[in-house]
């Protein structure tokens, strides 16, 4: 079967999963927001309560394409034509095994007005060669409040979530697995969305476009790994998890602002990432957006182990972290950019740094009471400056407007009383 | 079992539709020219463990849903 004809069927597919209200059979609109944060007992009871309601047919989707449980052919061909079901076990995405069809690995989830082939996120899948993650969606989200719709490359596109959801432009994306590429180019295929978002196998800024390019975006692999294990294309990240994050910085095209969604280590203070943004954004600005910190621990070393498919394997992943000074980890968005104003700043949007962090809420709205109390606490004691909290309020608020002015009109007048403090 | 059914369902023109449908083309002959088309992974933890969906549901703490029966989906395995 060509593309042509792959095409085709991928079209009837996404006709059937609407017709069938696939989307809605899955619960609400968050279901990747509570998988990726690995609320599934959530969603199967969401899931539970919808499906009391559901006929034959969804069900028999529900089960195979988000469940990934095997499914007789009679039942799924009686809501998918065999053509259809011939192009996902082309693609890879579903086998035959006897009498019924089950899944690689692989789910269809709904997400913003997409589907997407996307990694089974109610399992824990070892040796799977695709991933989504809390991570990526930070992605989405941070390219969704870009108000421009320049030009986005991707190194590494994974399901393409950020073509699909996050970029308002063109996009373009290098994925180095062959089978996640086709995976990506299948999702854009399945949502209509060739004319705007393609991918290449590559590596790095392979199909890059040589101008015009705005953002260079990446979730890439971070996760620090000793030489004698491996973890997955898509997690491992060299010795101090920084090897990728450095070639993507050294080789970033000028002019392109470049926004990376990733997870990075450190020790209580602060992480590596920091010593290695002073280094490699010389003459451009670089902002590191902290939303969490958390102490690692030995379930961490155990994942890493499951992860690299050598399970009793812990112990080597912790006492290499302890060589590099690892004893936390950090979530971050960094952005690098040219500006008038070249340096470092770091903004740190979580409680506290001497027990484990708390994630503060995002996108709620309005800043909650101890967010404001926090903020001008830090003010006060000279820790952050207005600047950098009216940036933290419009991170988690999503809002720029007069309730947002009112804390930060308090902000100023914090840090004036602070200042005249200090000449007193 | 339903008859083969040739619509395209896309909103795409032809010659977009072609775009896309090259750069399948493309990606296909490289993952089996590579031999890359996936396996299904291994689970980890409860299904290692040879403990199934079922249990871990009947495993769940919380006591609502405890109340409920066994969800259909899991009924089904």
């Amino acid at each position: 079967m060509d593309g042509a004809h792959i095409e085709m069927r991928l079209g009837r597919l996404r006709e059937i999963l609407d017709g069938e209200s696939y989307g809605l059979c899955c619960g609400p609109g968050d279901v990747v927001h509570r998988l990726t944060a690995a609320k599934g007992r959530e969603v199967l009871e969401r899931v539970w309560l919808s499906g009391q309601r559901l006929g034959d047919r969804q069900k028999s989707l529900l089960l195979l394409f988000f469940f990934g449980s095997e499914v007789p052919k009679t039942a799924i061909e009686s809501v998918l034509p065999v053509s259809v079901c011939s192009a996902l076990v082309e693609l890879g995405l579903i086998s035959e095994s006897g009498s019924a069809f089950r899944t690689n690995g692989c789910s269809i989830l709904p997400f913003e007005g997409s589907y997407l082939f996307a990694p089974q996120l109610l399992r824990s899948w070892i040796g799977s060669r695709l991933y989504l993650g809390a991570d990526s969606l930070r992605l989405v989200e941070t390219m969704q409040r870009s108000r421009s719709a320049g030009q986005t490359f991707e190194i590494g596109a994974g399901t393409g979530i950020v073509g699909l959801a996050g970029a308002r432009g063109a996009y373009a994306a290098s994925e180095i697995d062959p089978w996640c590429a086709l995976v990506a180019q299948t999702n854009f295929v399945l949502n209509g969305q060739t004319g705007r978002c393609q991918v290449t196998q590559g590596s790095l800024y392979d199909g890059c476009p040589t101008e015009g390019v705005e953002f260079i975006v990446s979730n890439p692999p971070y996760v620090p790994e000793p030489l004698t294990l491996r973890l997955p294309t898509f997690a491992g990240g060299g010795e101090d998890g920084l090897v990728v994050v450095r070639q993507i910085l050294e080789a970033a095209p000028g002019g392109a602002s470049c926004v990376l969604a990733l997870r990075v280590y450190g020790d209580g203070r602060g992480t590596r990432l920091e010593e290695e943004l002073r280094r490699l954004s010389s003459g451009r600005r670089a902002e590191v957006w902290y939303s969490s910190r958390t102490r690692l621990r030995e379930a961490d070393f155990t994942a890493l182990a499951l992860g690299a498919g050598v399970p009793d394997s812990a112990v080597s992943f912790a006492e290499h972290y302890r060589r590099q000074g690892f004893t936390h980890q950090f979530d971050a968005v960094v952005t690098v950019r040219s500006d008038s104003r070249p340096g470092l700043s770091i903004v740190q949007a979580f409680d506290g740094w001497d027990d484990d962090s708390v994630p503060v809420r995002t996108g709620l709205g309005l800043p909650d009471e101890d967010s404001v109390a926090r903020s001008v606490l830090n003010v006060i004691d000279g820790r952050r400056t207005v600047s950098e909290i009216a940036a933290t309020l419009h991170f988690e608020t999503g809002r720029q407007d007069s309730a947002i002015e009112a804390v930060l009109a308090v902000c100023r007048q914090a840090s004036l009383a602070g200042f005249l403090r200090l000449v007193q | 079992m339903k008859d083969e059914d040739t619509s395209s369902g896309s909103p795409e023109s032809t010659e977009v539709a072609a775009t896309g449908a090259t750069n399948l083309d493309r990606l296909l002959a490289r993952v089996r020219q590579t031999g890359g088309l996936p396996e299904r992974p291994r689970t980890s933890s409860n299904e290692d463990k040879g403990t199934s969906l079922r249990d871990q549901w009947e495993s769940l703490p919380d006591r609502v849903l405890r109340r409920v029966d066994f969800p259909w989906f899991l009924r089904q395995q």
